[in-house]
């Protein structure tokens, strides 16, 4: 075998080799955002205060929602969460898609509160956090939104211009080799229809060509030497 | 190197000659470099390669008014039909925030479908926001797969003219390719090596995938380093002349980048001249005299359309603010050395950081999106000593070779040149970006107009170990720009879809 074979051969296969060490790593995924900023703390609910937020798109397979709480280093509040369907004509009522009871003690920054799971997409849910402990947390978003993400918040029953950061996590922490067809679907949508169409396996493909031309290549240059 | 200075054969069947004397594996590495910008304007969501929605706009002001686009002080928008889908798309919560992906529900779909379906119009405000000020070459190009998509729709249009990008990127590999063989004609195993280091090149790759007229740019850099290579090699005449002069003189309709080369070119025109010798001064000067009117015309028809087509009142495309100002010469001299090179004693600090790693090394290694995508920093730590080590190489084979660099000294100088203009334009361009508040300009992506030296560095490095051992070395490098380039992929898939 001369060096140039023995390098290509060694050089693949130790990049096979790091991809699959790297997407064997897992970690939380998100399901989707709503994409506010969460630069600040945006707004504070008080005890037995209720904000809720409506305009939300939840998507199948959430299992929990990730929020940027403080807790003022007070002991951190029990949580309630409800997610609903708001009613679709007049008289009929609204749907409930998932709640949950958080019990306190959870450590305040970018917090996880699971849910019960979401089984099918829901557009315009509207997500309700209500405080039952003593102590009052803010909440990470803008302060002065006024709907800038197509959110529109409501605390206690009076509408406020803040927007909240809400983050729609998968559950558990996959791996990537499990999100390769979350993420492959992922990679269709956004793109229009031709690049929608081969939004993951063009990539895919062309790569895998890459690395045959450039083998090709490489080893028709060495027998012209 | 065989030093020759017979001239060519004449005008088109010495380029006939010419095409078909050019390696398979040229054609090769090119198709690498389209490949790989291929996939990366399918990986990249739409939007989100630097100023694209405004890209997309100039072809649009051409292709459905048919005239140039003007700078509106006043944001009103581009188009309906463009604004509805960069609002949809979430082109503005993305960047800045790598938290933010993009869209990745069936609602956020069915909203994109719904406005494409809307047939929303396409004439806009005439506004085309930072691309208005830049020359119209390459948007007049990209109006055919604008023209030609049957659907109409934006992200359509968007995604055929991102493919002729693409192309271009794989012009510009190939034009690279063709300098390697003029730099180095007796180790043709380098060739491939330097070509296909580009090709890989992820920076390039990703700005090649999008609406951007950088992409043309590098087609048009790498073009003018390989006719100024033929030069040294064949001599000037007319047609050599006739070459440079279309490159300069098209590439500078493409950006005015270009005009910082535009020194080096006369440079290189006047060692054309002196290495003509008696003989062939005649040619020469005839050559030289073409290229300066060849590359002349097209600004001055630019000046001229622009003259008769800018409004009244307003910015207009080609005029820029920025050109107003009062610069302190001794500070903007500081301000550009600074740019790229450490700060001397007696020097005042210009930047807060050290700009040669943090913008440019950084920048060329791995920051993607609207530059809000970055590598964990251990990456570009490991990096930095296979990048010296490269430059090394690349200097001890210089070194070892110093009688035949000595004999093309001149050469050697017009490269340098060569970076030395773009590195002083990009410098330029920046200091008064300040100035006048406009902000922080550069980008790592404008030194690539500089690939080719990129190339000549690998393709030198590759060189010094001798043939048997030089192969190896040049493939290994081939496979860490393989592995930099699918990593950098991840990333951006990360970035955006998870």
């Amino acid at each position: 075998m001369t060096p140039l074979r023995a390098v290509l051969a060694g050089g693949l296969v130790a990049l096979l080799c790091v991809l699959a060490v790297i997407l064997s790593d897992r970690r939380p995924q998100i399901a989707s955002t709503d994409r506010v900023p969460n630069g600040q703390f945006a707004t504070v609910i008080d005890r037995d205060q209720r904000l809720c937020q409506q305009g939300e798109i939840v998507p199948a397979g959430t299992a929990a929602l990730r929020m940027t709480i403080g807790d003022y280093d007070k002991p951190s509040p029990p949580l309630r969460i409800d997610i609903t369907k708001p009613a679709s004509s007049p008289g009929s009522r609204s749907q409930t898609i998932s709640t949950a009871l958080i019990a306190g003690g959870w450590r305040q920054g970018a917090v996880e509160l699971a849910i019960a799971p979401v089984r099918r997409e829901v557009a315009d849910a509207t997500v309700c956090l209500e405080n039952l402990g003593a102590n009052p947390i803010a909440i990470g978003g803008l302060s002065d939104a006024g709907g800038d993400y197509g959110l529109y918040d409501v605390e206690d029953g009076t509408s406020d211009p803040v927007e909240v950061r809400i983050d729609f996590m998968l559950k558990g922490r996959p791996s990537w080799f499990a999100m390769l067809a979350t993420i492959a679907n992922r990679m269709t949508l956004a793109k229009g229809g031709y690049a929608g169409a081969i939004g993951w396996a063009g990539p895919l493909l062309a790569m895998l060509a890459i690395v045959a031309l450039l083998v090709r290549t490489l080893l028709t240059e060495e027998r012209r030497q | 190197v065989k030093r020759t200075y017979a001239l060519p054969g004449r005008g088109f069947a010495a380029l006939r000659r010419g095409v078909h004397g050019v390696p398979r594996a040229a054609y090769l590495c090119a198709l690498v470099g389209l490949l790989n910008a291929f996939a990366w304007s399918l990986i990249t969501p739409p939007f989100e390669v630097p100023d694209e929605n405004a890209h997309y706009a100039y072809v649009q002001q051409l292709a459905e008014r048919g005239s140039l686009p003007h700078y509106l002080a006043n944001y009103v928008g581009l188009s309906p039909a463009e604004d509805a889908i960069l609002a949809d798309t979430k082109a503005f919560q993305i960047p800045g925030y790598p938290m933010n992906p993009a869209p990745m529900t069936q609602t956020e779909q069915r909203k994109i479908e719904a406005d494409e379906a809307r047939h929303l119009s396409a004439r806009g405000s005439g506004d085309a926001l930072y691309a208005s000020a830049n020359p119209p070459l390459y948007y007049l190009l990209e109006v055919v797969p604008y023209a030609l998509s049957p659907s109409g729709t934006v992200l359509d249009r968007l995604a055929l003219m991102r493919a002729l990008s693409a192309i271009f990127a794989g012009f510009t590999v190939l034009f690279v390719f063709l300098f390697l063989r003029e730099l180095l004609p007796g180790t043709r195993w380098v060739w491939p090596a330097g070509a296909l280091a580009v090709a890989l090149q992820p920076l390039f790759a990703f700005v090649s995938g999008g609406v951007n007229n950088d992409a043309l740019l590098y087609t048009f850099a790498a073009a003018l380093f390989f006719t100024l290579a033929r030069m040294f090699r064949r001599g000037l005449d007319e047609w050599m002349g006739l070459a440079i002069g279309i490159v300069l003189g098209l590439g500078i309709l493409v950006k005015f980048t270009m005009l910082g080369f535009a020194p080096a070119v006369a440079l290189a025109l006047l060692c054309g001249i002196w290495r003509a010798g008696a003989m062939g001064r005649r040619a020469s000067l005839r050559g030289a005299a073409i290229a300066a009117a060849i590359a002349a015309i097209p600004g001055l028809l630019y000046a001229e359309l622009l003259a008769r087509t800018l409004p009244a009142s307003g910015v207009g495309p080609g005029r820029s603010a920025v050109a107003s100002i009062q610069a302190n010469l001794h500070t903007e001299v500081q301000h550009i050395w600074e740019l790229f090179l450490p700060t001397l004693p007696g020097m005042t600090n210009q930047f807060s950081r050290s700009e040669l790693w943090h913008e440019w090394f950084i920048g060329l290694i791995g920051r993607f999106g609207e530059l809000d995508t970055s590598f964990p920093y251990w990456v570009y730590l490991v990096a930095a000593p296979i990048a010296v080590a490269l430059l090394l190489a690349a200097v001890a084979a210089l070194i070892r070779e110093r009688k035949r660099l000595w004999r093309h000294l001149d050469e050697f100088a017009v490269y340098v040149a060569m970076v030395a203009g773009l590195c002083i334009e990009i410098g330029i361009e920046s200091y008064r970006s300040l100035e006048t508040g406009a902000g922080v300009f550069e980008q790592p992506r404008y030194v690539l107009p500089g690939l080719c030296v990129y190339a000549a560095i690998v393709a030198l490095a590759a060189r010094l170990p001798g043939r048997r051992w030089g192969m190896a070395i040049g493939a290994l490098i081939v496979l860490l720009a393989l592995a930099h380039d699918v990593f950098s992929q991840l990333l951006v898939i990360a970035r955006y879809y998870t």
